[in-house]
Formats: structure tokens, C-alpha cells, sequence
């Protein structure tokens, strides 16, 4: 099977190399250079398929970025390479005749050329062995570069011209006619040599055998094509396109030398993972990060010992603690956070992982990572992007793209062996050339809804406001720090202080009020399905106009108090739907509240009296606020209130209105947002999904409904926080009597508070822009652009004919900038140099004046004044009159008669 | 003749017969010069080269006897025959133009160049000359065989050396001197540095070479392209002078990449070919 296979392929390798017309000087050009993905080239390709559906699903438009971004500095990668593979000319060294005898090596030398400016050449020697005898062509040679990062193969094949003229051996001549048929006498000894340094693992046979411990030297290994001139390669030409592979040498230094330099590879693409593993600090559980840190930190360490390795043992062990953790912390395995935990996590044990560099293997400098080390690449693209899953900000996007230069640095240290410098510059010429193609399909890539739901976002609320809540089954709220809309109060023209009274923390926005309770889920009243919209409660005179900025949509609204009172929800039919209970609920709350009821005290209390009693209750019952409660059973108000004492706004909203109307006052649930972060501007406020909240409202016969937080007194920093953190340094300054408030440094204090409030407020819009740019947005810059009836026809077209102009202008630009010269004496000579190209002369890039003059043939028209001209233009620039202000003069009397004489 | 002009020495490395020592000679004495020729052998001492003091009894005191390093042209023929000992003492004295021998130092006489010739690396019973040594050469050149034609007129022609003893100085000594400073003071404009400091980096840069050419090399470089263009009548420096000697004062000077097969002169050629004029 195996060996039809490699038949069939023998064949079709010399069917489809036929037609490679045959020659003895190989140029490489665009018509015989192919370029394939490597293995890691293709496990990139589904990498970015699966990064890309992440994207989609999870509407990510960072996500995009970091993709795209990607694969701009593959294309450019691409580029470079194919640029660079293009300049090498393969010559046969004929100096050296092609003789040999048969079944003995005959060597091969052929000079590599790279014609570019760092024009390096070097002689190749291939061997190779013939069996038959007379004139044998020689087996095709493969040229092969996976410069800079890797991904993709860019190779050539070359038919040499010349034959070898083989002989037959001396014993064989003397006695019988060569056998030309031979029968395979001792297949084995004669397709197989010992095994050598470097030799693949995949080449090694015998391997059970050999692995004996008292026959290390009989480990066969397959020559391959050393016994058919038409079979497979000679041997590789391996060319970095760049420079030569160094050569295998067993000189001890030079060994220690190469592998200082893995251990620099692996130590540098270690601390770019380690870069990448820092920022979740800030954003997950503490012990995944830690972990990731130590673990890296541990594999850096490793590599300065002679180990080198961590024991294997050690990674089954670290996996399940991880699992364990995750499960202790997360109770679930399924969503953001869990994945990015396990993200973060496994990043550290594979870099734990990552096997010792095999000693004395001079084969792996030739330019390659091993797979382990691949696969951390893989791992570290994976956690860039998962850090979109958890920040948006402005800071999380500079860092991931730096990550990701950072990975395409180690990728290209990994591929080429040119200098630390050399390495860096093409590292921004991928990036920074990257960038136009990362913009332009950023910009017009068709943004998709989400292909499937996601089983993640059901039980992972991310604060939204809907029509129903249902208490206990959300068993924590992912904080999510999407912006959901701003606030701009109406600077007031009569009464400046309307706007200082109304600080972030007093901000109630309120959405769907839910009155109905069946005993787990509050609903609308009557089950009402319109959503209501979002606007500001704040049921006190003066009323405050604001504007509504939502999906950048501006609504002007003014506040009333008639928002909590209408007629509706002060109807009986309401009033009497805002007392029902399930009759069985929570008979321990009832108990104790019949209890309360009894008390002598109690008789004839107010719903307002109610009220304090159940949040003196919740202010001093040990009650604690946690966005990881756990989940509620049935009686979750009994629950929370007796047992766990655990809760977030919506178990403390959901228990006082139960409360409240076991003790006959109605009651309802509100949801909406509390709190806002206060921006530069004083009177712009940001509302994030995180400010989502729920509170309660009572009927006061005489007053109405009216808002009762019980949050605020279990959890008074929740209801603060914002506030806390974002208030001008003066007032704090005055609240705490801090020793910074003195008059010479509160400039300093302001400035940097200002400072911080800009970088936010620019973080906020970047981060609202980059999430709000979907379908709509891409349609309106068409529009912008042009189209009168934008679809996705002309999106397509108009992506289509960007990327095109954006590769022409590339190639434009290559083109020009080997002619474009600021120096107008060098443009001059130039412009020679290319009239006498034109006419066929050959003439180095760099040709002097005397050189084009020299080479000047005597049917040139009037050679003599042609040559003359040429000495001026010499003297111009190299004689004592250089630098004279009259030279510019005289180089302009030159440029006019240069038609004359080219 | 540019590296006399230059004030510089010359090694002349090739097989034995091409005529290194017939250069010489024809050289010194169309110049008009005192003319000393050195073989080197394996047991030549110093001495033997700057000259002994010998105890003159008829005059009772050591009286110096200069040895044949007091001369204006001496071709040290074979000088890697030599030991290391006579090799450096031959140097001091193309480096300072002077002599120290038993406490005293002499100055030489001015001009003084020195020809050396070398045998190929190869040849048994050498000493190579260090590169610290090969640095004070301004000029290393291989002479190469002749053409079918000059061959042919070689064989078909008179005596060599009767040739050149019949042939006239066309110089003396002192105007030896005034062109040598007439070369020297060759105009070389910002251009022409700017095009030689790119040449220089680029030799240091690692690219090209494992190790670049010195300071006292680029100096070299440019005295001989001074002589260069002054040879061919030019009162300038062009780069193509520079291109001209530069594989001569630079070759001997460079060390090739442990990675490269092709040969110094072959990269020096495509290094001079890769770097743009300014």
C-alpha cells in the first residue's frame, strides 16, 4: 500500500516535472516559484477559521483586528519572501567535471547567488549515487525557504541540464559486463546507512531495534533517492532566502554556538508568552495568570539548567488542578469565564511543557520550530484573543497587538538566522505594511449575526433588561463592562445647581418594572411584552432635561414623577396584582413576619414604618453582597434570608417586595441601572451593562410608589462605587481631610485626575466605537462613500477593488523605490544608466559616471560629446568645485542637454 | 606605481618566475633609486638585514656596518621564508622608515619602499605573515601569467635584465618626492568620503565579511586613490579610483565568512557592486 503510494508519487513527481525545461543556470522567477502552506501554514489556516468564528459569534470587533491584522503580515510575510526567493540564481558549478562511479557517492556543487543587496553566495554540494552506468541525468533539486514566519513554503524545482557520466567500477569492468538488471542482493544494507546526527525521526527504521541499548550504531536509516537519479530529491537545497542554512558541522563550538542560539529562540518566544499571560491579571481570577507566570517563569529558569526540561509527570497533575480549580471557583465549565480561565491556564503548563532542545542536533538550526513550540504559538494566539473576551479597552487592544508583533517576532527570529536588527525591521515592515490590508478588510469585511447561539449566554446574564426576571436561576452575572448608553444632563440655565445634585450614585434609570410574581419569575404587569425604554427616575422638582444618547441614536427627554405614577399602575386591579403571593412560598419569611404583624408595637403601621423594619432587617442580619451567590432553590427568600445570607440586587429586591407584601403593603420590582461613571465633562455620564440593578417600589396610599433600594443598605459600596472612585480629588480631599489637599500639590493631584479622566473618556469612546461599528455602520460609511443604494454586492466590490489597489500600490511603490533618489545628481546619473540599459548595455546598479561612459559603444551617436557630458557630471560631484553654490547651475545646464546626448 | 606614489609598500603574491623581481628591479631603476635585494630564508637573521657593528681595529671602534635595508627600493624576495624575528624587523622598518639596532636607531633613506614577495599559503616551508604584519602593506597584488602575446614576445625577446640595465631613469628621487606630494594632495570631496565611509561600514558590517578593514587600511585607501587618480591625470578622486585599487589594498586585509566559498576578491567585487555612489 505504503509502497504504491510512494510509486504513485515518484510518478506523478516525474510527470509533472517533465515539462521543467532542462538547464544548467536556474534563475528564480515568479513562473517557477510555488508556494504551498507548510504543516504549521495549514494548522494557522484553521486557527484563523476558528479565531474568525469566535469572532462572529461572540461579535467581537477586536477580534477582527487581531485576525486581520494577522493576515496582513502574512500577505506582506508572502511578499517579502517571494522577493527575496526571486533574486537567487542556481548555477551547476562546471569547473568540476561530472564523473563518478557507479554505486559510489558522486558530488554536486552548485553556486547559490542572491542578487539582492545583501549579495551572498554560496557553493552547495549535494551528493547523489548512480547504479547504472553512461551519461545519467541528474535528480531534480528543490530550493526551499519558509522565511519569515514560517506558514508558508516557497519552493522551486530545477532539472539540471548537464548528465553525469558514470563508470562502471573498476572490479566489474575488468570482469563481466555490468549488470544492469541487479537483483537486490542485501536490500537492507544497500537502501539504508547508519544513522547519523540530525537524521529525521521519521526516516529512522528499525527503530525497535535499534532502540537496543547495545546496537545503538545499526539505527537504518532510508537515503532516500540515492538509489533511482529520477527518484525524489537529491538532497535538499535548502535555502533560507535570505542566507544560507549553516552547514552541519560537527565542530564542537559551532555546536554550542547554535544551540546558545535556540535557547535564545525558546527564551524570547517564552517571554512574549509571559507578556501575554500578564494583563489577565487585571481582568480574571488572580490564580490563572499567577499560574501562567509561574509556570513560564519556571520554563525560562529551566532553560539555564542543564535539564532543561520539566518532568513529564508533572503535566497531568497540573491539567486536573487546573480543572479542579476552575470547577471550585466557576462551578461550570461552559462559558467566557471558564474558557479563558482554561485558555489562560493551559498556556502555562504547555509552556511547562515544551520539551528540552535535543543536543547535538545541528539539523534543527536549519530554521524550523518543533511542533511543541508551534503549538504554544497556536496557544498564544488563542489568549490574545480570549483577552477580547474580557476587555475591550483601549489599553487591551494596544496590548494585544503588541502580543501579537511580539509573536511574529519570535516567528521570524525562528525563520531566518539574519542579524537582531535585520529581525526587528522585518518584524515592523510585516506589521506596519500589515496595517493597510488589517484596515481595509476591518473596515469592509461583512459583519455576520452570530451563526448559533450560544449555550454561554443563558446561563451567564451579562446584565441585560428583559421583560422577566427570574430569581436564583441567574447564578452570576458576568461583569460586563459594555457600554449600554450615555447621559448628558441639559446644562440648566436657571438653576446651576440641578446638575451637581444629581451625582452618579443617585442616577436610578429605570427600565421593566415587574409587578407579577408566580412564585420564581417576576413578570410585567399582565405579562405586558413591549419593552419599556430606559429614562431617568427622579421624582423631584425641578424636573432635569437630559439627553438620551443610546446606539448613537439622541433623545431629549425631562424627568417626571408621573413615570412611577400613572394611571395605570395606580389602578386597584394593579395595586391588588402588586399583593399576590404564591399561597405556599417561603413559609419561614411568613412565619416570621406573622411574628412582626403580632408584635404590639407594629399595630397600625405605616408602609413606610414596613419598610424600615425590613431593612433594618437586611442592614443587620450579617446579610453580604456577592455577584457568585449560587443558585436559589424554591423558597429562595427564605433561603437567602435565613440560611445563606448571600445575594445580589436582585435576590435583595425580589425578598423585600415578597416581605413587604406578606406584610400587606404592594409592592413591585424594578430593573433598570443605577449609577453611572462619571466622564471629564461633568454633566456626561456612561451607563455599563455592570450598572445594571434591581430595587424595589412601594405603594404609599398618599405618596404613591416609592423607591426603596435594599441593596443599598446590605451593600452600600455597590451603590457608591462609581461614585467612590470617580469623584474630583477636591471633594474627596475635603470628605477625608487627606494631607494631599495642600494647596502646592493639588494642582498636581488635579492634573493627573484630569489626565486619568481623559485616557477614560477616550478608552470609553474607542471602546463604544469599536462595538457599535456593525452591518449599519459599514453601510452608512458606503453611503458616505458614495453609494447611493449600499448592499452587499457593492461591499463586496468595493473590498475587492481595495485590497487590489492596495497590493498595486505596493508593488508601485517596490518598483519606484528603486528609482526614486532625492538627489538630483544621483537622478541625473540614473537617468543615463537607464537610457543606456535601454539601449542594451549591461551596467551594475551602482555605475559611475566612468563606468556608463566606458561602456558607451562607438555606434552611440556622438560618443565622444556623450562620454564628455558624463566627465562633467563627475566633476559636478568629486571635483574642488563640489559644494559650490554654482554647481546646482551647472547641473541644470546638464540636465537640459542630456537629451541631446542620450 | 601607485602604491610608491601613495608612500605605501607592496606585497606581490605569486608562483615563482612571473617576474615579481624583474618589476622590482625595472621599477628602481627607471626611478633613479638605490636599488637592494633580500632573499629570505628560514635562517636570515635581523641582523643580517639592518646591519651589524664590528670592531674596526685599525680605527679602534665598533664601526656599523648598514645592512641592505638601507636603501630607497628593497625587494624582500620571499619574505614568508623568513622566521617571525626577521619578519617584524623588516616591518619596524617600513612602518617608521628607521632602524633601532644595538641601542641606536638610524633613519632610513627617503623614498623607501619596500617590495616583498610572498609564495602561495600553500607552498611548504613558509611562515604566513600575520595580518597584524599583512596590515602594513598598503598594496597586496598578484601578478598573475602573461597573456599568449606578451608571453610570446617574452620568449621571442632579448635579456631581461640587459634590457634593464640598458634602460634610463626617467626620475630622481626628489621628483619622486614632489609627485608623491603632488598625489596627496588630490582633491577628495564630502561625496567621495561619504561613498568610501559606506564601503568601510559596509566591509565592518558583518554582512559581507567576518572582519572589515582598519583605520590605517581606509587611510591606505584613500592615499592610493589619490595616487590612482593622479596617475591617470585626474586632480580628483572619483569612486571608480577607488573601485580601482580597492581590491588590491583590500583584499589582504579581509577575513571571509566562515560560511562562504566564494573567494575574497569575488566578494569584494559584489560587496563593491552592491553599494550605491553618493
Amino acid at each position: 500500500m505504503l509502497e504504491a503510494a510512494s510509486r504513485w508519487r515518484s510518478w506523478w513527481r516525474n510527470w509533472a516535472f517533465s515539462r521543467l525545461k532542462p538547464s544548467d543556470t536556474h534563475r528564480l522567477t515568479l513562473h517557477n516559484v510555488y508556494v504551498l502552506p507548510t504543516r504549521a501554514g495549514w494548522m494557522m489556516l484553521v486557527t484563523i477559521a476558528v479565531l474568525m468564528l469566535a469572532t462572529i459569534n461572540y461579535q467581537l470587533n477586536l477580534g477582527y483586528v487581531l485576525i486581520f491584522l494577522l493576515i496582513g503580515a502574512g500577505v506582506v510575510g508572502l511578499y517579502l519572501a517571494h522577493r527575496a526567493m526571486t533574486r537567487i540564481t542556481l548555477q551547476l558549478d562546471t569547473s568540476k567535471a561530472l564523473h563518478g562511479i557507479a554505486g559510489e557517492a558522486i558530488e554536486v556543487a552548485i553556486e547559490v547567488t542572491h542578487n539582492g543587496i545583501g549579495g551572498i553566495s554560496g557553493i552547495q554540494n549535494l551528493t547523489t549515487r548512480f547504479d547504472a552506468i553512461g551519461q545519467q541525468p541528474l535528480p531534480l533539486v528543490t530550493c526551499e525557504t519558509r522565511y519569515p514566519l514560517g506558514l508558508l513554503s516557497l519552493w522551486t524545482v530545477w532539472r539540471i541540464e548537464s548528465k553525469a557520466q558514470i563508470d562502471p567500477p573498476k572490479a566489474l569492468s575488468s570482469a563481466a559486463p555490468p549488470n544492469l538488471d541487479p537483483a537486490p542482493i542485501d536490500p537492507i544494507r544497500d537502501d539504508f546507512r547508519a544513522y547519523r546526527v540530525g537524521d529525521a525521526p521519521r526516516d529512522l527504521l528499525w527503530k525497535s531495534v535499534a532502540k537496543r541499548p547495545d546496537s545503538p550504531s545499526s539505527w537504518g536509516v532510508r537515503e532516500r533517492a540515492a538509489s533511482s537519479p529520477q527518484g525524489e530529491l537529491l538532497a535538499a537545497a535548502r535555502y533560507a532566502a535570505v542566507q544560507t542554512t549553516p552547514t552541519e558541522s560537527q565542530d564542537p563550538q559551532a555546536l554550542r554556538a547554535m544551540q546558545q542560539q535556540l535557547i535564545a529562540r525558546d527564551q524570547l518566544l517564552l517571554c512574549v508568552l509571559l507578556a501575554i499571560a500578564l494583563p489577565f491579571f487585571l481582568h480574571i481570577n488572580l490564580w490563572y495568570p499567577l499560574m501562567a507566570t509561574i509556570l513560564i517563569g519556571a520554563r525560562l529558569w529551566l532553560t539555564k539548567t542543564a535539564t532543561g526540561q520539566a518532568p513529564k509527570w508533572l503535566q497531568l497533575p497540573l491539567i486536573a488542578g487546573l480543572g479542579v480549580l476552575i470547577w471550585l471557583q466557576l462551578r461550570t465549565f461552559n462559558g467566557i469565564e471558564p474558557s479563558v480561565s482554561a485558555c489562560v491556564g493551559l498556556l502555562g503548563i504547555k509552556a511547562l511543557e515544551m520539551p528540552r532542545l535535543r543536543l547535538g542536533t545541528p539539523t534543527l538550526a536549519g530554521n524550523s520550530l518543533s511542533r511543541d513550540r508551534w503549538v504554544l504559538v497556536f496557544l498564544g494566539l488563542f489568549t490574545l484573543a480570549a483577552h477580547f473576551l474580557v476587555s475591550q479597552s483601549l489599553l487591551s487592544s494596544v496590548w494585544v497587538v503588541l502580543g501579537l508583533t511580539g509573536l511574529i517576532y519570535a516567528l521570524i527570529d525562528a525563520h531566518s538566522t539574519t542579524l537582531r536588527a535585520s529581525k526587528l525591521k522585518t518584524t515592523a515592515t510585516l506589521v506596519v505594511l500589515g496595517a493597510p490590508i488589517m484596515l481595509v478588510l476591518f473596515f469592509l469585511f461583512p459583519r455576520f449575526a452570530p451563526l448559533w447561539t450560544l449555550t454561554t449566554q443563558k446561563t451567564t446574564a451579562t446584565s441585560g433588561l428583559t421583560n422577566e426576571m427570574r430569581v436564583g436561576d441567574i447564578s452570576q452575572i458576568t461583569l460586563n463592562n459594555s457600554i449600554i448608553l450615555r447621559l448628558e444632563l441639559d446644562e440648566p440655565k436657571d438653576s446651576p445647581a440641578a446638575v451637581t445634585t444629581l451625582a452618579s450614585k443617585d442616577i436610578y434609570l429605570r427600565g421593566p418594572v415587574l409587578p407579577d410574581f408566580d412564585g420564581r419569575t417576576w413578570h410585567t404587569y399582565q405579562r405586558n411584552p413591549t419593552v419599556s425604554p430606559v429614562m431617568l427616575d427622579y421624582a423631584q422638582e425641578p424636573s432635569i432635561r437630559y439627553t438620551k444618547i443610546e446606539d448613537g441614536k439622541r433623545t431629549v427627554l425631562t424627568t417626571s414623577p408621573s413615570l412611577r405614577n400613572n394611571q395605570q399602575n395606580t389602578s386597584p386591579a394593579y395595586l391588588e396584582a402588586a399583593l399576590r403571593l404564591p399561597a405556599q412560598s417561603n413559609p419561614r419569611t411568613r412565619q416570621y413576619l406573622q411574628g412582626l404583624r403580632d408584635d404590639p408595637r407594629f399595630k397600625g403601621a405605616s408602609p413606610q414604618q414596613s419598610s424600615q423594619a425590613i431593612l433594618s432587617l437586611l442592614s443587620t442580619g450579617g446579610y453580604r453582597y456577592s455577584l457568585e451567590p449560587g443558585t436559589y432553590g424554591m423558597h429562595s427568600t427564605d433561603e437567602l434570608l435565613f440560611d445563606r445570607k448571600l445575594g445580589f440586587c436582585e435576590h435583595y429586591a425580589a425578598s423585600f417586595v415578597i416581605a413587604m407584601r406578606m406584610l400587606g403593603v404592594p409592592s413591585r420590582v424594578v430593573t433598570g441601572y443605577q449609577g453611572a461613571e462619571a466622564t471629564a465633562a461633568a454633566n456626561l455620564f456612561v451607563v455599563r451593562n455592570r450598572h445594571a440593578h434591581a430595587w424595589a417600589e412601594y405603594w404609599d396610599g398618599a405618596l404613591g410608589w416609592q423607591r426603596v433600594d435594599p441593596t443599598a443598605v446590605v451593600a452600600p459600596a455597590r451603590i457608591q462605587s462609581s461614585d467612590a472612585f470617580n469623584q474630583a480629588p477636591e471633594q474627596m480631599a475635603k470628605r477625608n481631610g487627606a494631607a494631599w489637599a495642600s494647596p502646592w500639590l493639588s494642582p498636581v493631584v488635579m492634573q493627573l485626575w484630569k489626565a486619568r479622566q481623559q485616557w477614560d473618556a477616550g478608552s470609553y469612546a474607542w471602546e463604544q466605537w469599536m462595538q457599535n461599528y456593525n452591518q449599519g455602520s459599514q453601510l452608512s460609511l458606503l453611503k458616505r462613500l458614495g453609494f447611493d443604494a449600499p448592499s452587499w454586492k457593492s461591499m463586496a466590490q468595493l473590498l475587492n477593488a481595495a485590497l487590489v489597489l492596495l497590493v498595486l500600490a505596493g508593488a508601485a511603490l517596490y518598483a519606484l523605490a528603486g528609482r526614486r533618489t532625492a538627489d538630483p545628481w544621483l537622478a541625473l546619473l540614473q537617468a543615463a544608466r537607464d537610457k543606456a540599459l535601454q539601449a542594451g548595455l549591461r551596467l551594475a546598479k551602482n555605475a559611475s559616471p566612468q563606468d556608463i561612459a566606458h561602456a558607451l559603444p562607438a555606434s552611440w551617436p556622438n560618443r565622444t560629446a556623450a562620454a564628455l557630458w558624463l566627465m562633467q557630471l563627475e566633476q559636478i560631484r568629486y571635483s574642488h568645485h563640489a559644494n559650490q553654490p554654482r554647481q546646482s547651475k551647472h547641473l541644470a545646464t546638464l540636465k537640459r542637454s542630456f537629451k541631446s546626448h542620450f | 606605481m601607485t602604491c610608491l606614489l601613495a608612500g605605501g609598500h607592496l606585497l606581490i603574491e605569486d608562483v615563482p618566475g612571473v617576474g615579481k623581481t624583474t618589476l622590482a628591479h625595472a621599477l628602481a631603476k627607471s626611478l633613479g633609486l638605490r636599488f637592494n635585494r633580500v632573499q629570505f630564508t628560514a635562517d636570515l637573521m635581523p641582523s643580517d638585514l639592518t646591519g651589524v657593528s664590528i670592531y674596526d681595529r685599525t680605527k679602534e671602534q665598533w664601526i656599523y656596518h648598514a645592512g641592505p635595508v638601507f636603501t630607497q627600493v628593497l625587494l624582500a624576495d620571499e619574505i614568508n621564508r623568513a622566521s617571525p624575528k626577521t619578519q617584524s624587523a623588516l616591518l619596524e622598518a617600513m612602518e617608521e622608515k628607521q632602524v633601532s639596532a644595538e641601542g641606536q636607531t638610524r633613519a632610513l633613506p627617503a623614498p623607501f619602499f619596500v617590495l616583498a614577495t610572498q609564495n602561495p599559503r600553500e607552498q611548504l616551508g613558509t611562515n604566513l605573515l600575520p595580518e597584524s604584519q599583512l596590515d602594513r602593506f598598503l598594496m597586496r597584488l598578484s601578478m598573475g601569467y602573461p597573456d599568449a602575446a606578451s608571453e610570446r614576445q617574452l620568449l621571442m625577446g632579448l635579456d631581461v635584465r640587459k634590457q634593464i640595465e640598458t634602460m634610463p631613469a626617467v626620475m630622481n628621487a626628489l621628483q619622486l618626492a614632489q609627485a608623491q606630494n603632488a598625489a596627496n594632495a588630490v582633491h577628495a570631496s564630502d561625496a567621495l568620503l561619504d561613498y568610501m565611509q559606506r564601503l568601510i561600514s559596509a566591509s565592518r558590517s558583518g554582512q559581507w565579511f567576518a572582519q572589515g578593514i582598519s583605520p590605517r587600511a581606509a587611510l591606505g585607501l584613500l592615499r592610493a586613490a589619490r595616487a590612482y587618480a593622479y596617475l591617470s591625470g585626474q586632480d580628483y578622486v572619483s569612486p571608480d579610483d577607488i573601485r580601482a585599487v580597492a581590491p588590491s589594498v583590500m583584499c589582504h586585509r579581509l577575513q571571509d565568512l566562515p560560511a562562504s566559498s566564494r573567494s575574497t576578491s569575488n566578494q569584494l567585487d559584489a560587496m563593491l557592486a552592491s553599494i550605491p555612489l553618493s
